[in-house]
């Protein structure tokens, strides 16, 4: 049995291993982002953009209400009948935070552990080597695709989150307070800085690299057998959510 | 009659044989080799997907060499790259849409149709030209023994809707569609197949050969192939 400093030191090259074969395969999909004029490329970069992006406006809706309430409703108990001071708080939490953040998460939770099954999937039946044998590069075909996709709905889902929170606030708001609504989109325009809408459109591009990315190296990376494949989907999504999490706190240091 | 493919001693890690071969356009031969495992060898080394322990692979039109690769320096100069998943490593440039390739059990990717799958390395290496590829697939299946009425149903099909025979033929019909130089065909693709069919695959891939494009039939065991044998 090895002592717990080898496993230490196993498990940080484990680790290196991790962070320098994912930005390899980062690096490649850059490269290969060419690809995308390629008719079967932009085929399944529309199919990914529906699974991931259209088929996801409903639960992203329904957490975007929620959010609105529950943040409006939180802020109110803690600061009272005090408008400015909940319309702040609530562009502090749904702009520069929440949107991006939970959006990531729905992302995650509908698509990642997809991904990572379905390439895992392909690569025990040999469709990668089929693909190879076809002349057609597997990163170029299957990742570049489903990233761009996947960052592209991260923005707009991201936005689509913001604009549903942020007005299902302000509704409640009014309603809560007794404001005028018309006062408070006025207010907001004026509250809210170039510096948040850039951090959420950073955050949501990361989040959208970091969420397709991963789970496709994990996909990718299974060489063994069916029993792989749940765990490749299980890895993808932790380390999809850590990735998205440790990226939002540098973004967060960063600009703020 | 212009050489197409050529194999300059080409030598798999599984034996110590080499392969030297010239095939010319309108040729239609088979390889037998000694195992499956030299059979998937020399099959990856001939689509690009993979190298050979030595030896190189060309590609020939006409007298002039499209493409040249050390095959051997690649092989060491990946070698010392470090363990790389394969899938990562870039198809080999001289190939794609050069070679098309025909599988045994057809090759099929599950998560596409079977119009899509046909469709795929073609319209991937080519420009999409749908009417075109449309009429060139309707000839083709003809050719290749199927029912003009069945030809929609079996089309919007996902792979594992058909039989194993059906994957088979889609795979030919991908192979054939997609206008390249050569063809390498595993030779398994004939069995489990009725005798009626597997002659109209093979009239099929004789009638390519006489478009001028080259065909290989590789296999591990003997065939009714009555092609030349390239010893």
């Amino acid at each position: 049995m090895s002592n717990p400093l080898s496993r230490m030191q196993d498990w940080l090259g484990m680790q290196g291993l991790f962070v320098r074969d994912s930005l390899m395969l980062f690096g490649k999909v850059l490269v290969s982002l060419p690809a995308v004029i390629r008719w079967p490329v932009r085929r399944a970069l529309l199919k990914q953009l529906y699974f991931t992006g259209i088929e996801s406006v409903g639960p992203v809706t329904m957490m975007a209400l929620l959010a609105g309430l529950i943040v409006v409703m939180q802020v109110s108990n803690l600061v009272g009948r005090n408008e400015l001071l909940t319309l702040q708080a609530l562009i502090w939490t749904m702009v520069r935070e929440l949107g991006p953040l939970l959006t990531a998460i729905v992302i995650v939770g509908r698509s990642s552990s997809a991904i990572a099954s379905e390439l895992a999937a392909m690569q025990v039946n040999g469709e990668i080597g089929n693909l190879r044998r076809m002349g057609i590069a597997p990163v170029a075909y299957l990742v570049v695709s489903r990233m761009l996709a996947m960052t592209i709905t991260s923005v707009a889902l991201t936005f689509y989150f913001q604009v549903v929170a942020i007005g299902t606030g302000m509704v409640v708001t009014a309603w809560h307070i007794d404001v005028s609504l018309l006062g408070e989109v006025g207010h907001f325009f004026e509250m809210i800085s170039y510096t948040e809408i850039f951090a959420a459109l950073l955050k949501s591009i990361c989040f959208g690299m970091l969420v397709s990315v991963l789970p496709c190296y994990y996909g990718l990376s299974v060489t063994h057998g069916m029993t792989d494949i749940p765990v490749a989907a299980s890895r993808a999504v932790m380390r999809s959510l850590m990735a998205v999490f440790a990226c939002d706190g540098l973004i967060t240091v960063w600009l703020f | 009659m212009g050489a197409l493919f050529r194999f300059v001693d080409v030598r798999c890690a599984a034996s110590d044989r080499a392969y030297g071969f010239t095939l010319h356009a309108g040729e239609t031969r088979q390889l037998q080799l000694v195992s499956r495992q030299d059979k998937d060898a020399v099959l990856d080394a001939a689509t690009g997907a993979a190298v050979c322990a030595s030896g190189s692979i060309e590609i020939v039109q006409g007298e002039r060499r499209q493409r040249k690769v050390a095959i051997g320096k690649l092989a060491e100069r990946r070698h010392n790259s470090g363990p790389l998943p394969l899938i990562w490593q870039a198809v080999s440039e001289c190939r794609p849409g050069r070679v098309a390739w025909v599988a045994a059990d057809g090759g099929l990717i599950s998560n596409l149709r079977i119009w899509e799958n046909v469709t795929l390395p073609l319209w991937y290496h080519t420009r999409r030209d749908f009417t075109a590829t449309e009429q060139s697939v309707s000839h083709w299946l003809g050719v290749l023994g199927m029912e003009q009425g069945e030809f929609a149903a079996f089309m919007a099909a996902p792979p594992h809707g058909v039989d194993p025979w059906q994957r088979k033929l889609a795979g030919l019909l991908r192979a054939v569609l997609q206008q390249s130089p050569v063809l390498v065909v595993d030779g398994a693709l004939f069995d489990d197949v009725r005798t009626r069919l597997a002659n109209c695959w093979m009239a099929a891939l004789a009638a390519c050969a006489n478009e001028g494009r080259a065909v290989l039939v590789i296999s591990d065991k003997a065939t009714s192939l009555t092609w030349d044998k390239i010893e």
